[in-house]
């Protein structure tokens, strides 16, 4: 959401604004998606976006009961001068809705929130950093305030609690319970509270992990890949199946909104991707903290190796390949999650060349090449041997009941992952 | 069934086309959507705007307004275009009703309830079954091929 707001204001002016205000800004950022129309309206019996369709209302500020009242603590944003207070509520052009978690997973896979929290911790604590320039000092205030402490009172960010205490333990049990993934770095001793238990997230969520996701998501992968293959084939045998990608985007969108019913997820979602999109946003270009710590590169990666190098940690060796994801692969889970893809001829869109989905097929193409590259699952080759597709479908179940959940040691999803991140 | 007749003009078409990306160095064109493939592409493409990455060409969402009286407002830029059809939902599956934008300069009424965002050069359309406490799940703005185009925000009922 940071990115969006950022293309709404004058280049670097985010981190110019003020905590306060951007505090107040992401309550008002959580009510835009009252705007988001209906998307998917064919598919019969899926969940409405998010879940809900009252979950915004549930959870949002009162609104004014007449015009003549002013709003419950506007942010004051202005577009043109971000160092001053309107006021008002900020108000875009168009509605806004944040990603979806897999975006905030996979920045979080880069490292990215760990060498910022050493960054933040180094300014805060001592002197072995660069002197920081004013809009340096003002990023690094922000940060800290914005993600390494409490959330404030009543806040929609406020999902931290007795109940919840810590950030990096909530983030991973909404991951595993949505893709059953973890980030492939644990979480480093400095930042563990007393009492840490490794793999805590993964207690007390009962029948609810997507312990399929991978599987599906992967299979998803390869055969639209089969269909690329196809595309222009007129003459010869055809082993796409539209039908079958179709069903694999039906199990994944089951999958997934089974995690959603009656709202569940979203305020977290949103405050996850809120986070990473604020890291992510600070590595994009050569912002005035990445000039302050001589980390000036051409792409995100490289602008986060060269922290990172600074204070002493490691990023993923792949992280290239997750910043380039993270977009894409949130609004091709948005498409599935409401129904895009449920049926064959809907599934075509994303791998035959049909006027006006170009871009959609762009995408595709684009993160088939990222995940391969960036997991190492071989998408775009099947095992010598085996058929196109398999004998049996894989279970349409929205989730499979897994009990009390213990680390599957050598799982997919903790052995394949670990090998994008250098983290121990 | 294909008939033989209809079999040798596909294979026929399709060495044309062969043919013709051979000699030319082109791909052949590209096959038309059907009206829901339009209405996926367009969902996937406004999805990819409101999340908040870039649009292509043209953006895919429009802004609109709504007021009482069944009038919908949207700013005069593309892809709003004298030939538009503008879809109304109110639930899922079928639009409530399709209508053409009114004739420019029509008169409307101001001065009451209204929600959404609009812009100062406007085209509109007056809705002729949607009443104005029903609330607008979905807006599909349509080309003169009644292919969909581009969403509009969706819209709270108005008093």
């Amino acid at each position: 959401m940071f990115r969006s707001l950022a293309t709404l204001l004058p280049t670097n002016a985010v981190f110019t604004v003020h905590p306060f205000q951007l505090s107040r800004w992401l309550e008002e950022a959580w009510t835009t998606a009252r705007a988001i129309p209906e998307f998917g309206p064919r598919t019969a019996g899926a969940l409405p976006f998010l879940g809900s369709d009252e979950i915004i209302e549930a959870l949002d500020l009162p609104e004014p009961v007449a015009s003549t009242v002013p709003p419950p603590f506007p942010s004051g944003i202005s577009a043109t001068t971000p160092d001053k207070f309107t006021g008002n509520v900020f108000v875009g052009t168009v509605p806004l809705v944040w990603d979806h978690l897999s975006y905030a997973y996979l920045i979080e896979c880069t490292g990215i929130i760990e060498v910022m929290a050493e960054v933040v911790r180094r300014f805060a604590v001592g002197e072995s950093l660069n002197t920081l320039s004013a809009q340096g000092t003002q990023w690094v205030r922000a940060t800290e305030e914005l993600f390494f402490r409490d959330p404030p009172l009543f806040s929609i960010g406020g999902i931290v609690s007795e109940v919840r205490p810590d950030l990096r333990i909530t983030r991973r049990n909404n991951y595993w319970r949505m893709f059953a993934l973890e980030p492939p770095h644990g979480i480093p001793a400095r930042w563990r509270r007393p009492g840490h238990v490794d793999q805590s997230w993964k207690s007390d969520t009962g029948d609810g992990v997507n312990t399929g996701f991978r599987e599906k998501w992967t299979e998803l992968l390869r055969q639209v890949w089969l269909g690329f293959e196809n595309a222009r084939n007129g003459i010869g045998p055809n082993a796409t199946d539209r039908e079958y990608v179709a069903f694999l985007c039906q199990s994944l969108r089951e999958m997934m909104t089974a995690r959603r019913q009656g709202g569940q997820l979203a305020r977290e979602e949103f405050v996850h991707v809120t986070t990473m999109s604020w890291f992510h946003l600070t590595v994009e270009t050569d912002t005035p903290i990445v000039i302050d710590l001589k980390a000036e590169a051409t792409n995100p990666a490289d602008r986060l190796a060269k922290i990172a190098q600074r204070v002493g940690v490691t990023p993923a060796p792949r992280a290239r390949e997750l910043f380039e994801l993270s977009d894409l692969v949130s609004s091709l889970l948005r498409a599935i999650e409401v129904g895009l893809f449920d049926n064959g001829a809907d599934a075509e869109t994303l791998f035959l060349p049909i006027a006006g989905n170009e871009a959609l097929v762009r995408d595709m193409n684009r993160i088939i090449d990222l995940w391969q590259s960036a997991t190492g699952d071989r998408v775009k080759d099947r095992p010598a041997g085996t058929a196109a597709q398999p004998l049996r479908l894989p279970s349409a179940s929205a989730a499979l009941s897994v009990g009390p959940v213990t680390a599957p040691a050598g799982s997919v999803s903790t052995a394949a992952m670990t090998s994008m991140n250098g983290h121990s | 069934m294909a008939t033989r007749d209809d079999q040798l003009h596909q294979i026929l078409s399709k060495l044309t086309a062969i043919a013709e990306a051979l000699a030319t160095g082109t791909p052949p064109p590209r096959t038309p959507p059907s009206l829901e493939q339009a209405q996926t592409i367009v969902d996937y493409l406004v999805l990819r705007e409101v999340v908040g990455r870039r649009a292509d060409e043209t953006s895919r969402v429009v802004s609109a307004i709504r007021r009482t009286g069944g009038v919908i407002a949207f700013s005069d830029t593309p892809p709003i275009e004298d030939d538009t059809q503008v879809a109304v939902f109110t639930e899922r599956g079928t639009p409530a009703e399709v209508r053409p934008l009114d004739p420019k300069g029509t008169p409307q009424q101001s001065g009451t309830g209204s929600t959404g965002s609009g812009g100062l050069s406007e085209r509109t359309i007056t809705l002729q079954v949607v009443e104005d406490d029903q609330p607008i799940i979905r807006i599909e703005i349509r080309d003169g091929d009644n292919q969909a185009v581009a969403l509009g925000p969706r819209l709270a009922a108005v008093a």
